[in-house]
């Protein structure tokens, strides 16, 4: 899949993973890995990225007698989930005007 | 390699980021690693699926931006004494000069770089352009001079655009490097301002 694109997709899809409950780095990776292809190494930009656009927050948790960070959903990451659906209609002409038979 | 080791070397590959950035990146992967032995990984298979540590470390500086990088190296650890900023006034006539010539430094390198890639292209066009504008030329003179002299001129012009076609294949392996190079020297610079820091402490 084209970078640019893949790069916006999985930003969404990192805060549609934890929009339900918060969760946490391993399974994030878990959640995301039937779907699109991610790494430790390529999630941890896009956490650091989402935090400081203040679209996730983050607290620790303790876990089997050591810290787990836990990802939580910040309002406005949830308007950005909205906004990004409203985004991909306005995608899905675009496709249907690509892919037209005449 | 174990857990130890593997985040050792990040912490000493992104030495010079502030350590809070540093130990965000360390719990980060610890936790990553620890989560996967919990899973039932030993500890060389977990940390072996978090790839090479060298690589895990570029990314991570690749992805700070620069401004940041700068700032930390630049943020003095005490604040300035009265003598070193008189220093640094009466010493810009000399510190000035350096670091605008570091930057056309670094500039010139990029539009050296860019110009061998303009010239593979621009030789391109013209044989391109030779070899099309020969085409025409060849079949004129066939019928109008002499047809010797126009079949020269067709096999001429088929070899320009035959070389053509093959230099644009080539042009494009040559763009391909440089694109490579340039991340290179972007990365190797950001490593620069970190290391130089890195030796100051």
């Amino acid at each position: 899949m084209d970078v640019q694109l893949k790069r916006g997709l999985l930003d969404i899809s990192v805060l549609a993973a934890i929009k339900n409950e918060d969760s946490y780095g391993y399974r994030i990776v878990k959640d995301l890995k039937p779907y699109i292809e991610i790494s430790e190494s390529t999630l941890y930009p896009i956490l650091r990225r989402l935090e400081s656009n203040n679209l996730l927050s983050v607290r620790s948790v303790e876990h089997n007698g050591r810290l787990r960070k836990y990802y939580h959903i910040t309002p406005a990451g949830l308007k950005r989930i909205e906004e990004f659906k409203e985004e991909w209609k306005e995608i899905v002409s675009i496709y249907k005007f690509i892919v037209r038979e005449d | 390699m174990n857990k130890q080791e593997f985040l050792e070397k990040i912490r000493n590959q992104l030495a010079g980021l502030s350590e809070d950035d540093i130990k965000k990146s360390i719990d980060y992967y610890t936790e990553m690693i620890e989560d996967r032995m919990e899973e039932g990984l030993t500890e060389e298979e977990a940390v072996k699926v978090m790839g090479r540590p060298e690589e895990v470390a570029s990314q991570i500086l690749m992805d700070t931006p620069f401004s940041k990088l700068v700032k930390v190296k630049v943020k003095p650890k005490k604040s300035l004494s009265i003598l070193s900023i008189i220093l640094i006034i009466l010493g810009s006539p000399v510190w000035l000069p350096l670091v605008v010539a570091l930057f056309v430094i670094i500039l010139s390198v990029y539009i050296v770089l860019w110009s061998v890639v303009l010239v593979f292209y621009s030789v391109d066009l013209s044989l391109a352009v030779g070899g099309i504008s020969g085409l025409l030329a060849s079949v004129m003179v066939m019928f109008n001079i002499d047809i010797l002299c126009g079949v020269f001129t067709l096999g001429v012009a088929i070899t320009c655009a035959g070389l053509s076609v093959l230099l644009f294949l080539g042009s494009n392996q040559v763009v391909k490097g440089i694109l490579f190079l340039s991340r290179k020297i972007a990365l190797s610079i950001k490593s620069y301002f970190v290391k130089r820091r890195n030796c100051d402490e």
